[in-house]
């Protein structure tokens, strides 16, 4: 398992039909499409209104596993808000090389 | 509209989040029927016990079915955590009202999927749906049969009535 690490920027790429790449400041991470789902899965979860509110009230930062559990990621609530944009973008947005 | 992730899944990811969902209320409407086979079980009302039963293992295949659709359409099914399931009843007839009002239940959220799938163009989890509404109206159906058969059978022994109750 990789370091922990707070992160900065973060965008989400699919660079090969089932590849998806998130950069977290410097730190790139390789995704393949089931470890997307199941990351979209733990941010759903931790941005779901009761959970986010928990955060704030809390620490306002967040522990993830990604990858399976190859990389554990810390993330502030903007940068967390900021990770779930990034996945919708994926999964909702028409791809350019389709339309 | 394709999306990026159009090659790795056929379903919506909204209808796959609801769906997901879905396999929870069936999960729990399992563990739910288990608790009241139990309470009819202990008390010897054998025919309910036995419908208890049977409708336990039916939910858990109707989650399961969803669970196996969510996966075949490139989705990622969850597997979900059971809690809270109520294990204290007062009488047969309000675990069988309890029975109705949790079918009313799953029935409602199989809408809230069904409407969202036509609103989003997943006419393949549209018409995987179909089936489960078809099988709620159904399923009412056999559960308000029987709160009818306590009515008419008012006053009578409990064992009476349990002999009376579908085991088929």
């Amino acid at each position: 398992m990789n370091k922990v690490q707070e992160v900065q920027e973060i965008r989400l790429e699919a660079i090969t039909f089932c590849k998806y790449r998130l950069q977290i400041a410097n730190k790139s991470i390789l995704l393949s499409f089931p470890q997307l789902l199941a990351l979209r899965n733990q941010v759903n979860k931790h941005t779901s209104h009761e959970v986010l509110e928990q955060t704030i009230n809390g620490s306002n930062m967040i522990l993830l596993f990604m990858a399976d559990r190859e990389h554990l990621v810390l993330l502030d609530v903007p940068q967390l808000i900021g990770l779930q944009e990034e996945i919708e973008t994926i999964f909702y947005l028409a791809h350019p090389t389709f339309v | 509209m394709l999306t990026a992730v159009r090659k790795q899944m056929s379903i919506h990811p909204e209808v796959m989040d609801l769906l997901n969902e879905q396999i929870a209320i069936e999960m729990k409407a399992s563990a739910s029927y288990l608790a009241m086979a139990s309470w009819c079980d202990q008390r010897s009302l054998t025919n309910s016990a036995q419908f208890f039963y049977r409708q336990a293992e039916e939910e858990r295949e109707h989650g399961m079915k969803i669970f196996k659709f969510v996966n075949e359409a490139g989705g990622a099914a969850i597997s979900p955590s059971v809690a809270d399931v109520n294990n204290d009843f007062e009488s047969l007839r309000s675990i069988f009202e309890s029975s109705l009002e949790q079918e009313i239940g799953v029935t409602q959220s199989i809408y809230k999927a069904f409407k969202k799938s036509r609103q989003v163009d997943d006419f393949a989890s549209e018409t995987f749906l179909q089936w489960f509404v078809t099988e709620q109206v159904e399923e009412e159906d056999v559960v308000r049969g029987i709160i009818d058969i306590f009515d008419l059978m008012e006053g009578m022994p409990l064992k009476m009535i349990d002999e009376k109750i579908p085991t088929e």
